[in-house]
């Protein structure tokens, strides 16, 4: 492993890759072949289409890899084969449920950038330094601007949120996506900007220690302008990934003990938004639907639009959805119906929403619970390097610690909402969800990752 | 090291969450036993209102002379069985379909001009395209994940999506409707700048060619928050009085004199009244204005009768003319359970709501229909349509179809057949009878002259269309307070041909039925018998919001 080597060698990600590869070709062929054709041309004809998505991730993680090699990075093997792990049960799934063209847009739109940028990133190990330098400001200014301009002027979707900006003949931005990027980048410079003056003044009321005021009011104030323009929006799920973030960038950066300060700062962003949204307009009918169905999904309650009767009950409006994902998850069983043979298209956005719906019946608790420890090994091993990192990289700690959190907090969120623990609210999950923008950005994060993976002495792995 | 401790704790936290999930799912799995039914797949439209006998809990019309107090009539609604645990081995999921995915049938009207149809989208799921906005609250709309909200869109959801049989579709039934787009815009032109609803229908088969609701929407926008708070906020927009509602089903209103048809009908068939009766009205008061008026007293109460200056009238004239108080008399001399009953049988029970496939509210004959039997107050006031009566223009109109279909109401239905996509037709059942020999045929004939005395030489001359047999009667609804009355006015058009249609018109506080009503009931009518069928001009309506590509 000398550092003349042209390559540094990377044997075991390169290994695990070949087995996502692998696992990527067999998901396809799985699906497939629930329906192959009869006649042998047409069945390998549809094979072969079925092998291209497959074959341009494999391609797609393999040239990651070789830019990590030619960057000489050493160590942390295990995010580039699990991110990709994660993708391909994304494609799968979506291969099942959507018409192919679908599939192929959410890799035009989001893989192939996202791997372009997650390779721009690693290339550019001056970018993490220049964005704290130089440019925390102006990312986060755009963020928000970005993020005001959907809430005023953005299109709406069919199912009444506002969550994507139009710019003349170019396609759709999700700009909600963008945000939460520019929250944690945000969040790490001022966090680290105002730590070593905040930490001498902590208040001390008995065993109580909160950090002075000013430590945490601009984060407030962010999470508060972004809240409003995401209620405009509609995009609550948002909502609650932006307070999830805040509360816990905020109680890794702080020295002192603050766990309390952190729940009782929680409780009263909860307080703010819930006056927020009953002063400003009314609770929206879509968050007293979604609340309805999360509490009882086979409510008979009749549902109130505006003051008029509707005519349907909760159970067959918002509670449909939760109904199907239950008896989607129920039929599952163990170890699931088997790769395109159940029916998960029964499930409202099983593609995007409730795609963990979809995988629990055709692969099972055990494929569920598989997806799921990938995610945790994934979040453990970016907070892993956040602790690696040399000691005074504040700004970059935060920023992974951001990042996992963002993960978690899409995971928890949006897989609460299709296992009926929170109400449902419109997340995708990060690499499985059908969603370009989400895709894009979730990759560009994992781009951040492996650059500051660059500066950690490699250990074992 | 204060910090690695943090992160750690956070790492620890994920995993909690994710345990939380997993236990979760496991729940699902393995615990949850309530829920292990196949849930009942309920069919659309007319199974889940079932249609009553005809006339099952009434006794026969002869049998009015000893009386039952039949409240609960025919037609009582059932709620829809609730899904039944069966303790399957094998428990499967609802067959049915995502919504978003499957190209929906196309809703016809009686002619085949397309009324709601899928707009196909490259690479996105299909957007429902609403191209009559005269028609939001029969065509209902979907919502987000495309399923049915309202209207037919929602009674007939699963067989416009196709998941009523066992195969699993990619695209549903058309539906062809009852309603001729024609009259139905000159019913919804009759409206414009009002609240109120107008109901066309064919008293022989219950086909509802036109049912008009103002105000309106656009079911095109309703998915736009935007546009829904707008519908509730109504800014500035004095028009906009729950314009979601669909008032000629769901709207309960006073329905004033037109309410008299009822108490003439009880009266004519039981014998207490005949076309010879002859009403005293005894002397005459004067107003502070000089009008002459009467009063008819009941148990120290006052029913006014200024419709008239004679102080003796016959009661094809009292009907004509609209007299309070030989129609109050006859509810305060008419026994009790009789009205009852006939109200029952007229469409007006208890809770039971017109056999409509979309949605529809029952009438209130009174807020304790029992009161009736003792109150002698109420029971006049009812008979000439105040008292505490609620009824909706459907009622009023099946009411009315009465009169011209030999004494029975009919069923009303929406929806004539059902294409399937391999291109065969269904008949959809619907239509014939609701309630059997409500009245006697001979009863029904001299209803019927006397609603065409009305519209030649009484109140309702407004309504009459040159050339045609016009009948009918109005009705201006007191409401309390300061505001106007309800305005109505009911009747049916007969053409040459023998072509009978029965048209039910309310102005929500729209002043006189007579001025405002019955002129309005002429213009739909004119255009019902004379241009039924015709091309109707192409309105645009404004393009939904175009959904974002990416997601």
């Amino acid at each position: 492993m000398s550092r003349t080597q042209r390559f540094s060698s990377r044997p075991a990600e390169a290994f695990l890759l070949l087995i996502v590869a692998f696992i990527a070709f067999l998901g396809f062929t799985l699906v497939e072949m629930a329906t192959l054709p009869d006649e042998v041309g047409a069945a390998i004809a549809a094979l072969f289409r079925a092998w291209q998505p497959p074959l341009v991730l494999s391609l797609a993680l393999f040239s990651v890899h070789l830019a990590l090699r030619a960057r000489r990075v050493q160590g942390e093997q295990l995010i580039l084969p699990l991110t990709g792990l994660l993708i391909a049960a994304g494609l799968t799934m979506q291969w099942r449920l959507l018409p192919p063209g679908m599939v192929w847009q959410q890799v035009i739109r989001g893989l192939l950038p996202g791997t372009v940028s997650l390779i721009v990133v690693i290339s550019a190990p001056r970018l993490v330094e220049r964005i704290r330098r130089n440019w925390p400001v102006s990312v986060s200014l755009l963020g928000l601007i970005l993020l005001l301009a959907t809430a005023l002027f953005g299109v709406v979707d069919q199912a009444g949120a506002r969550l994507a900006l139009k710019v003349g003949p170019l396609p759709a931005i999700q700009t909600s996506e963008l945000i939460k990027l520019a929250l944690i980048i945000f969040l790490a410079w001022y966090l680290e900007s105002e730590g070593e003056a905040a930490a001498g003044r902590a208040l001390t009321i008995g065993w109580l220690r909160l950090p002075p005021l000013r430590y945490f009011i601009p984060g407030l104030l962010f999470v508060a302008l972004a809240t409003l323009a995401l209620v405009r929006m509609s995009d609550f799920g948002a909502v609650l990934i932006l307070g999830f973030l805040f509360l816990a960038m905020l109680y890794a950066a702080f020295e002192h003990r603050i766990f309390f300060a952190v729940l009782g700062i929680g409780l009263l962003l909860i307080a703010l938004t819930g006056t927020l949204l009953v002063a400003v307009d009314g609770v929206p009918a879509v968050i007293q639907h979604r609340f309805l169905a999360f509490l009882d999904p086979w409510s008979e309650a009749p549902l109130v639009v505006n003051g008029t009767p509707t005519g349907i009950t909760v159970a067959e409006g918002p509670g449909y959805q939760l109904q199907q994902a239950i008896y989607a998850i129920r039929d599952g069983g163990l170890l699931g119906t088997g790769l395109g043979r159940g029916t998960p298209q029964f499930v409202p956005l099983a593609h995007s929403d409730f795609i963990l719906a979809a995988i629990a019946e055709e692969v099972g608790a055990a494929g569920t619970f598989g997806i799921l420890a990938a995610f945790i090994v994934l979040l453990l091993r970016i907070f892993r390097l956040a602790i690696l990192l040399p000691a005074p990289q504040v700004f970059e700690r935060l920023l992974l610690v951001g990042i996992g959190v963002h993960l978690l907090a899409q995971i928890f969120v949006m897989g609460g909402g299709t296992v009926n623990l929170l109400p449902a609210t419109g997340v995708t999950i990060p690499f499985l969800s059908q969603g370009g923008m989400a895709l894009l950005v979730n990759l560009a994060e994992i781009g951040l990752v492996m650059a500051l993976a660059q500066r950690v002495e490699p250990q074992s792995i | 090291m204060n910090r690695a401790r943090r992160i750690w704790h956070i790492g620890l936290f994920a995993i909690a969450l994710a345990l939380l999930l997993s236990g979760r799912l496991i729940y699902w799995q393995l615990f949850w036993e309530e829920g292990r039914a196949t849930a009942v797949v309920t069919a659309p439209g007319e199974d889940d209102t079932p249609v009553p006998e005809p006339g099952s809990a009434l006794p026969p019309p002869k049998a009015t002379q000893e009386p039952t107090v039949a409240i609960a009539s025919p037609g009582t609604r059932t709620p829809t069985p609730s899904p039944q645990p069966t303790a399957t081995a094998t428990p499967s999921p609802t067959p049915t379909v995502d919504p978003a995915t499957i190209v929906r049938g196309t809703i016809y009207d009686r002619h085949g001009r397309a009324l709601a149809y899928d707009l196909q989208r490259e690479g996105n799921i299909p957007l429902r395209f609403y191209r009559e906005p005269s028609l939001a609250h029969v065509v209902g709309y979907l919502s987000g994940i495309r399923k049915g909200v309202s209207g037919i869109e929602a009674a007939f959801d699963e067989t416009l999506l196709g998941t009523d049989g066992d195969a699993v579709p990619d695209r549903g039934n058309d539906l062809y409707l009852t309603i001729d787009s024609r009259i139905q815009r000159a019913a919804a032109e009759a409206l414009a700048g009002t609240a109120g609803a107008i109901v066309v229908l064919n008293p022989q088969s219950g086909a509802v060619l036109a049912m008009a609701s103002a105000p309106a929407f656009d079911p095109n926008q309703i998915l736009d928050p935007a546009y829904l708070a707008s519908l509730q906020n109504c800014e500035g927009n004095v028009d906009c009085r729950q314009p979601l509602l669909n008032r000629a089903t769901q709207g309960l209103y006073t329905p004033g004199s037109t309410w008299k048809t009822v108490t003439l009908m009880a009266g004519l068939d039981t014998g207490q009244v005949s076309a010879g009766t002859v009403f005293d009205f005894g002397e005459p008061r004067r107003d502070e204005n000089g009008q002459i008026y009467y009063v008819y007293t009941v148990d120290g109460f006052s029913i006014r009768d200024p419709n008239h200056t004679e102080s003796r009238l016959t009661l094809p004239r009292s009907y004509a003319v609209s007299a309070n108080a030989a129609f109050a008399r006859i509810g305060d001399e008419m026994p009790p359970e009789v009205m009852l009953a006939y109200a029952a049988r007229l469409g007006f029970g208890q809770d039971s709501a017109p056999p409509i496939e979309i949605e529809a509210g029952a009438a209130r004959l009174a807020r304790e229909p029992q009161d009736l039997l003792t109150d002698n107050p109420l029971r006049a006031s009812t008979a000439i349509g105040q008292g505490e009566l609620l009824a909706s223009p459907l009622t009023i109109a099946l009411m009315t179809a009465a009169a011209v279909n030999e004494g029975d109401v009919p069923d009303p239905y929406l929806v004539e057949t059902m294409q399937t996509p391999a291109g065969s037709t269904i008949e959809i059942e619907g239509g014939g009878v609701w309630i059997e020999d409500a009245i006697r045929p001979e009863t029904a004939a001299l209803v019927r002259e006397m609603m065409i005395e009305a519209v030649r030489s009484g109140s309702g001359f407004r309504a009459q269309v040159p050339g045609l047999t016009v009948g009918g009667k109005t009705g201006t609804a007191q409401v309390g307070g300061d505001n106007l009355p309800h305005a109505w006015f009911t009747g049916f058009v007969e053409d040459g041909g023998g072509q009978t249609l029965v048209i039910t018109v309310l102005i929500e506080n729209g002043g006189s039925g007579s001025r405002v009503a019955a002129p309005l009931f002429s213009r739909v009518a004119d255009v019902a018998s004379n241009h039924a069928g015709e091309p109707v001009e192409e309105i645009v309506p404004e393009p939904a919001a175009v959904p974002a590509n990416d997601e």
